[in-house]
């Protein structure tokens, strides 16, 4: 009898025991994208190591696809070459590797590189800056391939035929399947970067007449494009500039700003501030913002800001539940250094999770960072370094499939540079 | 050897004095064109030397170190220093209120770059360089206070300015 006493109270132990780790759980669940971290496999080398890969780009097509874009040194005497592959067996190799120029490449990259999007059909439009022989100058080229097949000689995106500046690309694909391409051009101004779109009716194949959609733009950072209510609503962000040659006022100030079209484009609002940041600067600092939008149109945002004073200076966050025409004050997400432009990339998953990654510098080496936050808790999970530290690393760029998040950047030694692919679940997977 | 006189001996002592020193002089010349320059790095914002000691003495502040300056007839002229510097305007060094180097020259970037000291009109830089006499700087490299993290991290974004390839 004592013995089955023995055997119940030890049962009962185990019980409590597994009730307990069951409340856990249970406990975590709620805010399980709080406390999961991310488990990352081992990163792919992208492209072939000879032609010192840099500059990756990804993007998700409509039917889970995901791509990823890349440029090597170019086997003509200057420039470089771009490609693009798929990415299979969730992030551990790349197939059907296209390329995508004819023409060389503008090999600056960084916050200016190549950038592709992905029609309904499967076809792919790339837009990037050729290689220009003047400073500060250059045209825009766009190609266009078709399923898995060749890429179509460039064509010139920019139809102003002038040596200025044209560059920074943004480009979408909207929900009814117009493809929309931004910039930052200079025709009108050399010393002051607008704001100008095309747009493709055909999948990418062309693209329609350059207009402006916006002025005082900062002339080094990417303007980002996205949709609303089902395509009805574009957003455009971009650097708002102040500059001193006359063109407007000369405080400097680079605040974020979104202007919003529902008409496809032909008109934007008025551009509403997306950060009050105050953050003052000089010449180019090749920082865009980085947005999203979710299931429920909520517009993310992160972004690097030097501050008003070196303690403001790191990344930041916010978001719009009114479809870009309010923002909520900012949240800082880490500290950074004040005098280094770091960058941002975003991407929300079916969930509403919301994927930031960003660079910081850690043992005085530049790295890459990821936190997600969490729909449900609106808590931002910990931070995890994606990057090895072994090189300098610079410009990461996410997307998502129904299963993975990629993440994907350029590392840096010396002359030589290698682009990595890495993955994880998505949390709640 | 004797004197005729105190003169002489005097006339001798001052000649074998000159040739020392002009001797010492000619060494030390000699020693600081062979030796290099201790290059250092200062700090600051880039500022047209004219029109910003011309503000000081019209407004008694130092209103004319940014890009806008005031003129005489209470005007303000936008994108002044940088028009001044590229017309070749005497630059300096704007820091802690007050002008901390002038510089030996105002030169044009060299190389395949553009760039040159007025595009960094108003900007706080580095400046990389010697100084060839109290307050007198000959500036070699520069770079914007802030980098882009590939800048930092890669080539340090400093251009060289070129003494040479002067206004």
């Amino acid at each position: 009898m004592k013995k089955m006493e023995g055997l119940f109270l030890v049962l009962m132990a185990i019980s409590l025991v597994l009730s307990g780790c069951n409340r856990t759980r249970g406990d975590d669940s709620s805010g399980s994208s709080l406390l999961q971290t991310m488990a990352f496999n081992e990163a792919i080398l992208v492209g072939n190591p000879q032609g010192h890969p840099a500059d990756p780009f990804l993007a998700t097509s409509g039917a889970g696809e995901v791509f990823v874009s890349w440029t090597e040194e170019s086997s003509g005497e200057e420039g470089r070459d771009g490609f693009i592959a798929k990415v299979k067996g969730g992030g551990k190799q790349l197939a059907e590797i296209r390329q995508m120029n004819q023409e060389p490449i503008s090999g600056h990259g960084g916050e200016n590189l190549a950038k592709f999007a992905l029609a309904p059909d499967g076809g792919v439009a790339a837009i990037w800056s050729a290689v220009s022989h003047v400073h500060h100058a250059g045209t825009l080229r766009a190609v266009y391939g078709e399923g898995s097949g060749p890429f179509t000689p460039e064509e010139t995106l920019n139809d102003d035929q002038g040596v200025t500046n044209h560059g920074f690309t943004g480009i979408a694909t909207g929900p009814d399947g117009r493809i929309y391409a931004s910039w930052l051009d200079g025709r009108n101004d050399e010393e002051a970067a607008e704001v100008f779109m095309a747009v493709s009716e055909d999948g990418g194949k062309s693209f329609g007449k350059n207009f402006q959609i916006s002025t005082f733009a900062c002339p080094c950072c990417r303007p980002t494009i996205e949709f609303l209510d089902g395509g009805e609503t574009m957003i455009v962000a971009h650097r708002r500039f102040a500059t001193s040659s006359g063109y407007i006022v000369s405080d400097n100030v680079r605040n974020h700003q979104l202007i919003r079209s529902t008409d496809g484009g032909k008109t934007f609002s008025d551009p509403v501030l997306i950060s009050d940041d105050g953050w003052v600067t000089y010449g180019c600092p090749h920082a865009g913002i980085a947005l999203d939008v979710d299931s429920q149109d909520m517009i993310h945002a992160v972004w690097w800001t030097g501050g008003r004073t070196p303690d403001e200076a790191g990344i930041y966050y916010t978001y719009s539940e009114d479809g870009g025409r309010s923002f909520a004050p900012r949240q800082l997400i880490v500290q950074a250094p004040h005098d280094t432009v770091l960058h941002t990339h975003i991407t929300v998953d079916t969930n509403d999770t919301l994927y930031a990654s960003w660079i910081n510098i850690e043992e005085n080496r530049p790295q890459i960072f990821l936190a997600h936050r969490s729909a449900v808790t609106e808590q931002w999970s910990p931070i995890h370094r994606v990057s090895d530290g072994a090189w300098n690393t610079v410009y990461p760029v996410v997307t998502v499939d129904e299963e993975n998040l990629y993440v994907a950047w350029t590392e840096r030694k010396g002359e030589d540079s290698q682009v990595r692919l890495r993955t994880a679940p998505l949390v709640g997977n | 050897m004797r004197f005729k006189n105190r003169s002489d001996l005097g006339l001798m002592v001052a000649v074998f004095t000159i040739v020392l020193l002009v001797g010492s002089l000619f060494a030390a010349l000699v020693q600081a064109q062979t030796q290099e320059p201790e290059t250092v790095v200062i700090r600051g914002r880039v500022v047209d030397l004219t029109c910003a000691v011309k503000g000081k003495v019209m407004t008694e502040a130092w209103n004319n170190v940014g890009q806008d300056h005031m003129m005489a007839d209470g005007n303000i002229q936008k994108g002044c220093a940088a028009m001044c510097l590229t017309g070749g305007h005497p630059a300096a060094l704007f820091s802690d209120n007050a002008i901390t180097a002038v510089f030996a020259c105002n030169p044009r970037g060299s190389g395949v770059s553009e760039y040159n000291l007025a595009k960094y009109a108003a900007a706080p830089v580095e400046l990389q360089g010697y100084w060839a006499s109290a307050g007198v700087f000959v500036p070699q490299k520069v770079r914007r206070t802030t980098l882009s993290v590939e800048a930092r991290y890669g080539s340090g974004g400093w251009r060289t300015l070129d003494c040479a390839i002067m206004h």
